[in-house]
């Protein structure tokens, strides 16, 4: 810190430039004077002759201004130095996401130089004589377009700068972005790191580099990956992707990918040859550092040594929230992390006095840190006005985002809206206009309604009324009483209450500006509303729309840090919901997951919602009598349903870990799907075959349990082996069986074959059945009911028959032993212990 | 003292009083082949022959640390020396391998060292107890004043230019004064000069001084201390002062600020 003794202003800058390290022609440097050029190299990659051998290594140079005395080798050609110093983001999704960039402007006086420092060989330049003509440096050119015509690769090196008073010099530090004006007033800019994370420079995720060798149908589950090789280098075993519009996991092998899942979106479609097999970044239940460091250090240039992560941890840790997304397509890191600053409370900037990058939460201020007062401010400095774009009367939260690979702000592509509003804000004795602050949320996943409410909750506490912009200026010497992105409390005879004395308010810095002596404070204040103490709030998932197998723990770790003992969870089932199990069999519709012991976790069932296990699905039957004309070949086969799983009823609830039910809607298990049937029969007649077949699908059980399809393959002539039927009854008869609904039991069916040929006498076969009704909620299916099976003076009668399983019920709970009833309510099925 | 008065000079030079001005602009030592004892790396001997005071000679001892120059054969009886470090060192000059001068600098301003006139080939400066950094050289003919000037004149080591910033609170407390420039401006006149002295004798320094600095001691008899090494951005322009053919001529000039 400066003294009374040490007044003296420095403002002085180093650019590094890259020096090749070597000696023109000389050891690993094979370039050859009059060979390779006509002239030694400046040791620059844009001059050498030989780049195959260029080994550069980061030279600094030096510039002050002249008017602040004058060392050795420091250029005396900085006619100024302005710093624009980077701008912490606010928290309303109206300024750049990343905040505003640090700018340093770096305006030099060019001049003629004896291109020392700047070449290695600047003794030896009057005394070529091969090739180019001798010169002698300092009377030839000046020094900043000869540097230019030497130096053109110098985007995203280092620019130091250095300011201060007397001997308190601070160091701060840039990228050189670009350089201008060689001529006449040569500038170089430099911007903070975190311009290295600017649209045109980092996406995530990467662009993928594969494409499909072949075209790919809807049903196809392998593709190949062209060209060869592209597996290994950028795709992982195992992730998800995108192809056009439709959105698929993968494992792969070499360049072999695999689709175990298609159309995670809701979208199956074909494919052509050379489509993209665009890699996913997929964030699953993340922190907010974890996922900004991530996202800067994997996906964009910034170097991870500006990212002091265990200071970001130690600050986020007051954000009990952790974030989930599906990133399909390649997007702006800058708008990753600036959606995810505004969600979660925090923002990003550079800090170039302490040379990293800052991750500040919104925060209470800190009581231990002194007030600002108008001891420390300079005089007719301070400048206040009210931040009316700012204020915010209604926040629209959209989240539980449906397709990752259509664009962000469709309104039909998330689950859910959370709607807050302060109406009192918009009354016409006040504000008297609505203000709506809209956010699409990739990031707060299904079932995170309460993490919506709590973002809608905070964004209109600090906003609803217009926060005031205040600027202000302290002396440089208070350079460490002030920092980039905290909460201080500040009081000033420039701000006044209603009876005319200062009024303590509270101001967010955002960003703070060295001019010289002085630094200029930005801030806003903070209206100011802690997030939820992870420590002692509890932690509510909300399922708010229709859902299939949830676990507790899973949801939980999409939204939430890990759950300690004493901490409650609570999941809400909203009115009119149906959480159900996404197969028959052992499927749940709700289980609790493993939770730490000593977690609390509450279950509300809410009135009209229910929770069950789904209704069994029918089997299926497979009949293939394809070769029956050649060898009388036949088969009969009975299938589980291959999306919705046997014929038992689902589960409701497995309870592993201690559970608190309140329940004012139903919890049920699944009904049983009934019996179907399948029968073939034949004989021979004098001249030729008589054939029958009948196939009944058995019905669903309740809820959505499936009817059983029948797959019937012949390939022969019906007409030959079928004749026409006797009457009105046919001789092949095929029936899939009826699904059920939430409420409605599925209808069996009641069906007769019947085959009779008068030519050669009195000669038939007849068979009739009845399926039945799928079971109820937590009923057992139905069998068949056989009605008839006859023949008549068929030669050699052969009549084959299967009757598919029925279904037993499911459970409605399971792990009784681990729940305790607030409210029981209706719960249907058995309880097991 | 930076203005060392060496020898014999006022048999030469000083045939004109040392109350008279001396310029040194002349510098046979522009086009010098140099050698030294020592010298760091990115400081070699070289960075004396030019005119930059960032351009260093730094030796690598504080021992009898010497820098050579070797140059085509001219008139030389000054050297000056601009840009160091020397305070307290002792410093020794040679001229074609004859001592010339001894002296150990009491400051970091510029020095100005005058003899007799001689005619040579190389400058030797030795220097003891320091390591020497060494940022201008020059060596060569000084030029006399035909005039000497006293009235209106700032001395140039006293013309410090300074500007400084006071800062006050809100509630009016002293909060900080901070120095933003400093350096030395003056300007020099003289009157009376003789058509010939200006043409044959000042009209060359003229020129010189639009692209290059130059040595400037403004009494070196009664203010030795008043050396400096400065440049002017200013054109210089004589006018007849209506008296016979004599000449009127003003210059300002912005010093090195040590």
């Amino acid at each position: 810190m400066a003294t009374d003794g040490d007044y003296d202003i420095t403002r002085e800058l180093d650019l590094y430039f890259d020096f090749c390290q070597l000696e023109y022609g000389v050891g690993a440097c094979p370039a050859v004077l009059g060979q390779d050029s006509n002239a030694k190299c400046y040791n620059t990659l844009a001059t050498c002759p030989v780049p195959d051998s260029y080994d550069p290594m980061p030279k600094p140079l030096t510039f002050v201004r002249p008017e602040d005395g004058v060392e050795a080798n420091k250029i005396p050609s900085l006619t100024q130095l302005t710093i624009q110093a980077s701008r912490l983001a606010g928290f309303t999704g109206k300024e750049s996401p990343l905040g505003e960039r640090g700018k340093v402007t770096a305006t030099f006086k060019d001049h003629a130089w004896d291109d020392s420092l700047v070449d290695k060989y600047h003794l030896e330049r009057a005394d070529f004589t091969a090739g180019q003509p001798a010169y002698e440096p300092i009377e030839t050119g000046t020094f900043w377009p000869k540097f230019r015509a030497r130096n053109q690769f110098y985007n995203g090196r280092d620019l130091i700068v250095r300011t201060g008073i007397g001997d308190d010099i601070r160091t701060r530090k840039y990228v050189i972005e670009t350089m201008e004006g060689f001529n006449s007033s040569p500038k170089v800019i430099g911007k903070d790191p975190l311009k290295l994370a600017d649209d045109d420079r980092a996406q995530c995720p990467i662009a993928s580099g594969g494409q499909l060798a072949s075209d790919l149908s809807e049903t196809d589950t392998t593709l190949f990956l062209q060209p060869g090789g592209i597996g290994d280098e950028e795709y992982p075993t195992s992730g998800r992707a995108s192809i056009g519009k439709e959105y698929v996991s993968f494992t792969r092998s070499g360049d072999q990918i695999t689709l175990t899942e298609r159309g995670l979106n809701g979208t199956v479609e074909s494919h052509d040859a050379n489509d993209t097999f665009q890699l996913a970044k997929v964030v699953d239940g993340v922190p907010p550092a974890d996922i900004v460091y991530d996202l800067l250090t994997n996906f964009s240039p910034v170097p991870a040594s500006a990212i002091p992560k265990a200071e970001w941890d130690d600050a986020m840790s007051i954000v009990p929230n952790v974030y989930t997304a599906d990133i399909a397509k390649p997007t702006s890191v800058k708008d990753l992390i600036g959606e995810l600053a505004e969600q979660a409370g925090f923002g990003i900037a550079w800090d170039d006095l302490a040379q990293k990058i800052l991750m500040v939460p919104v925060q209470p201020p800190d009581e231990s840190v002194g007030t600002i007062t108008d001891d420390m401010i300079v005089a007719d400095s301070v400048r206040v006005k009210d931040a009316q774009n700012k204020r915010i009367s209604r926040v629209w939260t959209a989240f539980g985002q449906i397709d990752p690979v259509v664009d962000l702000d469709e309104d039909a592509n998330y689950r859910q809206v959370a709607i807050d509003v302060e109406s009192s804000a918009e009354d016409v004795e006040r504000y008297a206009q609505p203000k709506i602050r809209k956010i699409f949320s990739r990031w707060i996943p299904q079932f995170g309604l309460s993490v919506a409410q709590d973002l809608n909750s905070r964004l209109l506490a600090r906003f609803q009324d217009t926060p005031r912009d205040i600027k202000f200026n302290v002396s440089r010497n208070d350079i460490d009483q002030i920092k980039l992105g905290e909460t201080r409390f500040m009081r000033t005879e420039q701000i006044q209450n209603r009876f005319g004395q200062p009024e303590d308010i509270i101001i967010r810095i955002l960003g703070i500006e060295e001019k010289e002596d002085i630094l200029a404070v930005d801030a806003e204040e903070q209206l100011y509303i802690a997030p939820p103490d992870a420590a002692t709030e509890e932690r509510t998932i909300v399922i708010g729309s229709d859902t299939n197998n949830f676990n507790l723990r899973d949801a939980h770790d999409n939204l939430f840090q890990p759950a300690q003992a004493g901490d409650t969870v609570r999941c809400i089932v909203s009115p009119g919901v149906v959480v159900c199990s996404d197969r028959g069999g052992s499927d749940y519709a709700f289980e609790t997951g493993s939770f730490a012991p000593g977690v609390n976790l509450v279950l509300e069932v809410s009135n009209n919602a229910i929770i069950s296990g789904r209704g069994g699905s029918g089997k299926n039957i497979e009949i293939d009598i394809s070769g029956f004309e050649s060898n009388f070949n036949y088969s009969f086969s009975q299938l589980d349903n291959p999306q919705r799983g046997s014929a038992e009823g689902g589960n409701c609830i497995r309870a592993g870990h201690p559970l608190t039910i309140k329940n004012q809607g139903v919890i049920q298990g699944g009904g049983g799907a009934s019996s179907g049937f399948a029968a073939l029969i034949h004989g021979s007649l004098s001249a030729s075959w008589a054939l029958g077949v009948l196939a009944q699908g058995g019905a669903g059980g309740v809820p959505f349990g499936e009817g059983g399809t029948v797959t019937y393959n012949r390939t022969y002539d019906a007409d030959q082996w079928v004749p026409s039927p006797d009457g009105n009854v046919p001789a092949e008869v095929i029936i899939n069986g009826q699904s059920s609904g939430l409420n409605s039991v599925a209808q069996g069916n009641q069906t007769r074959v019947l085959r009779r040929t008068f030519s050669e006498g009195n000669v038939w076969f007849d068979i009739e059945n009845q399926t039945l009704s799928g079971g109820d909620v937590a009923e057992r299916g139905r069998n068949i009911n056989f009605i008839r099976q006859r023949t008549n003076s068929l030669t050699s009668p052969t009549l084959d028959n299967i009757t598919t399983n029925l279904g037993t019920p499911g459970l409605a709970i399971n792990g009784l032993r681990n729940i305790t009833y607030a409210v029981k309510g209706t719960i249907i099925g058995e309880e097991r212990f | 003292m930076s203005v060392i008065i060496a020898g014999n000079a006022r048999s030469g030079q000083f045939e004109t009083p040392p109350n008279h001005a001396r310029i040194g602009y002349d510098n046979a030592l522009r086009s010098a082949s140099w050698s030294a004892s020592s010298a760091e790396a990115d400081f070699p001997p070289e960075a004396l022959g030019n005119a930059m005071t960032v351009r260093r000679w730094r030796a690598t001892g504080d021992t009898n640390e010497s820098v050579t120059a070797n140059f085509s054969s001219q008139t030389v009886n000054y050297v000056g020396i601009a840009a160091h470090n020397l305070r307290g060192a002792d410093v020794s000059i040679e001229v074609n391998g004859q001592a010339t001068a001894s002296f150990s600098p009491t400051g970091t301003q510029a020095i100005m060292v005058l003899f007799e006139a001689r005619t040579a080939t190389s400058i030797k400066l030795t220097v003891d107890g320091v390591t020497p950094e060494i940022g201008v050289l020059y060596a060569g003919n000084v030029l006399v004043m035909e005039r000497p000037f006293f009235s209106g004149h700032t001395p140039v080591r006293l013309a410090r230019t300074t500007v400084t910033r006071p800062r006050q609170s809100e509630s009016g407390e002293y909060l900080s004064m901070t120095r933003r420039r400093r350096g030395f401006e003056t300007s020099a006149s003289w009157q009376h000069l003789s058509d010939e002295f200006y043409r044959e004798s000042f009209d060359p320094f003229v020129e010189h001084a639009t692209t290059r600095p130059f040595f400037f001691a403004w009494n070196p008899d009664e203010h030795p201390d008043d050396v400096v090494y400065a440049w002017t951005s200013d054109e210089i322009r004589p006018s007849y002062m209506g008296i016979r053919d004599l000449i009127e001529v003003s210059m300002s000039m912005t010093a090195y600020g040590d």
